[in-house]
């Protein structure tokens, strides 16, 4: 009897519990679940909105491969993106981090003044940068021409520094990453910078032997969230390109840039919906590899194998 | 429970209440127990950035004063957004009932309703109307086949002003307003007139498809580019453009950007000439400048084209108030020239009543403006045609900086332009089923 009046008591526990889910379960079902789902299939059509979808099976996947040089183009600038930039603001973080963890008078309004620019909106900046890096009237190239430099770059107007400016613009955003590396710094215990002073541990012996191990987990999740945002790029792009016109010979076609025109401007949203899916597969399978490889250089100080 | 009674109570209530209720058209009794006229509601979508102006909103009082069972109910999109929510909107079944027109793909899809028997209804005279808007061919006409899909209230165009003032200092005549010069005397005469001491410029052009007409970069049939925006005649035409940015005559579009900016630097008196807009011309005039304005630079040989367009308003086939949604379009093409007139002071799209109305008002610059429009052309039809010219626009980008000669740079882009003109004759096709 009492065995029954629990299992009763359970069913309704658990018929409560999903009915305070459902707004939830609804949300992911409505927002999320059904049109991933949706997109796939999608994929896999011709539809333009304003007419039925057409079935094409792989026809998409296989134009994009073998038909669309736009695809690869948006590939080989992202890559180049992402190999440029996302080294460059690990160390560049990092660097910021440890100036930023000295203990000097006046060092938390330098540690405000140095994140609020990655507070502020993308598009903002980026408009800001254009008139900057404007290649005749800019700020930029009136002081290279006032150090001497007669002929400097075009930046966003030259195929060779388009990508180069992005990166460049993306600096201002530092101060983010930098307050995450800090965060990881003042969690080392001071007693392993004791007892490597004792070992008569140098400055960079120190940072090598210490704080850069002792640190290798918050650069595993600025890593990774730096390789996703890389794959992400967007807004900054699209003002930097003047509306998504993809730079001088094709220099600034970022990856969502040409997805977005392909589903927007061209009304593909099928074909589009491919490029999204290929998009996560590349994404997935970068990220797996640096998950693989992180236990060789990511170190725990518990580490639930070691103690078990 | 008590709280499902409420919830059940509550839920009859508001089926009864919506049965109850009529949709949004009521007729509305008259005194004497007969019907009056339908209450009607038009959506009429229209892309505007920072709202609707004030010559739609002029132009909605005054048409829902003449036609007092009609609620016009205008919204506007930022312009980058209105073909996405038009096109949403049209597949869930929602479209609006009037819609700005841009591109022929909605009328070959069959969604616009033809005006014709409307046109003949009203009285339209056509014969007097912008040429190029209302005949077949160019992007921006409202004609498709032997129908027309849209009207509109204004024609806007691109001309050349030139300052007389400065001309008369330089000791060159004064260009006609037609025929039009041809690039290589316009960059001539761009640097005779360029004063680095004083601040002005000769000209300003943003590139050579400003003035240089397209069909110069396609085959008559619109189907091949390749040859011709690499051939010898367009290749000059870079050269020339190029040619006056070099010597400083004109300004490059990172400093100035003509369509932005040059009615304004125009009307400062620090440029000579500029190929803009024939729009917002009180700004000019307002500044005392002693103005003229002719054609847009063509090379010789060729026939002159320049861009014309017009508020092209259209009826969506899946209107529920076609009948209503016409009387509008009467309104705008009629009635709404003389407003438009009034509030923005643009050209009307009929000529006839340009000169009615005395658009011009005895300045000289504004009467040369009306002929060059007289002139207005279609051109060949190229579908997407500003997708096409993508790597026309970079070929134009390497030679400006230096990178390429003309030659190189159409030779490298003429191959890509191809591929992008053969891949929107294959959609349009498709489209066409």
């Amino acid at each position: 009897m009492a065995r029954a009046k629990r299992g009763l008591m359970a069913r309704k526990e658990e018929r409560a519990a999903y009915l305070f889910l459902s707004p939830w379960l609804f949300g992911l079902l409505a927002f999320w679940l059904i049109p991933i789902i949706a997109s796939l299939l999608l994929s896999m059509t011709r539809w333009e909105i304003i007419r039925d979808p057409e079935w094409l099976g792989f026809e998409n996947y296989r134009e994009m491969l073998f038909d669309d040089r736009t695809f690869w183009v948006s590939i080989r600038v992202t890559l180049k993106y992402m190999v440029m930039s996302v080294p460059l603001y690990l160390v560049a973080g990092l660097l910021l981090s440890l100036l930023l963890n000295l203990k000097i008078r006046g060092i938390n309004l330098f540690r405000t003044i140095l994140f609020v620019p990655s507070v502020l909106s993308g598009v903002a900046v980026a408009v800001l940068w254009v008139a900057l890096l404007n290649p005749d009237v800019g700020a930029v190239n009136s002081l290279l021409r006032d150090l001497g430099i007669s002929d400097p770059p075009r930046w966003l107007q030259s195929p060779t520094w388009a990508v180069p400016s992005v990166v460049l613009v993306g600096f201002w955003g530092i101060g983010g990453g930098a307050i995450i590396y800090l965060s990881g710094l003042q969690n080392i215990g001071p007693q392993l910078y004791e007892a490597a002073l004792l070992d008569g541990a140098g400055p960079l012996q120190r940072f090598r032997y210490v704080t850069l191990p002792m640190i290798t987990p918050t650069l595993l999740f600025v890593l990774l969230t730096g390789l996703i945002d890389a794959f992400q790029v967007f807004d900054t792009v699209w003002v930097l390109s003047q509306g998504g016109q993809g730079g001088l010979g094709d220099s600034l076609q970022f990856y969502l840039i040409n997805l977005w025109n392909e589903a927007f401007v061209a009304g593909r949203y099928g074909y589009a919906s491919a490029l999204a899916w290929v998009l996560v597969l590349i994404a997935a399978a970068v990220i797996l590899i640096v998950f693989k490889t992180s236990g060789r250089w990511v170190y725990y100080e518990y580490d639930p194998e070691r103690n078990r | 429970m008590k709280w499902r009674r409420v919830v059940a109570a509550t839920f009859a209530v508001a089926l009864v209440t919506t049965a109850c209720t009529g949709g949004d058209d009521d007729t509305i009794p008259s005194g004497d127990g007969s019907t009056a006229a339908e209450q009607v509601t038009l959506d009429f979508w229209v892309f505007e950035e920072g709202g609707i102006g004030s010559f739609l909103k002029t132009l909605e009082d005054a048409f829902e004063t003449e036609y007092p069972n009609v609620d016009l109910n205008i919204t506007a999109y930022p312009e980058g957004n209105y073909g996405v929510k038009l096109d949403t909107a049209i597949a869930a079944g929602k479209a609006p009932d009037l819609v700005l027109v841009f591109g022929p793909e909605q009328m070959r899809a069959g969604l616009l309703l033809p005006l014709d028997d409307m046109i003949e209804e009203n009285g339209i005279d056509l014969s007097t109307y912008v040429p190029a808007l209302v005949t077949p061919g160019d992007e921006f006409s409202c004609a498709y086949e032997d129908s027309l899909y849209c009207l509109g209230s204004y024609a806007g165009s691109v001309q050349m002003l030139y300052n007389k003032d400065l001309f008369d200092a330089a000791g060159i005549p004064y260009p006609a307003a037609w025929p039009p010069m041809t690039p290589d005397e316009f960059v001539d005469i761009a640097c005779q007139l360029t004063d680095e001491a004083a601040g002005v410029w000769g000209g300003a052009a943003s590139d050579p498809l400003a003035y240089v007409p397209f069909d110069m970069m396609f085959s008559p049939d619109g189907r091949t580019t390749e040859g011709y925006m690499n051939g010898p005649d367009f290749v000059h035409q870079f050269e020339v453009l190029a040619s006056g940015y070099d010597q400083g005559c004109l300004p490059s579009s990172n400093i100035l950007d003509p369509w932005e900016q040059g009615r304004d630097f125009f009307a400062s008196g620090q440029l000579a000439m500029v190929i803009t807009d024939f729009q917002d011309l009180d700004k000019v005039d307002n500044a005392g400048i002693n103005w003229g304005s002719t054609g847009v630079p063509t090379p010789e040989g060729v026939e002159p084209y320049f861009f014309v367009w017009t508020d092209s308003v259209g009826v969506m086939a899946d209107s529920e108030h076609p009948e209503e949604a016409m009387d509008f379009i009467a309104f705008l093409t009629t009635e709404g020239l003389q407003i438009r007139y009034e509030v923005s002071g643009d050209i009307p799209i009929d000529l006839a009543v340009a000169d009615e109305i005395d658009w011009a008002g005895g300045v000289p610059g504004r009467e040369d403006g009306l002929e060059v429009l007289s002139h207005a052309r279609p051109m060949v039809f190229v579908p997407n045609r500003w997708d096409v010219a993508t790597p026309y626009y970079d070929a134009w980008g390497f030679v400006l900086g230096g990178e390429k000669t003309a030659q190189q740079a159409l030779d490298d882009a003429a191959p890509a332009q191809q591929e992008n003109l053969d891949s929107e004759w294959e959609t349009w096709e498709e489209a066409g089923g």
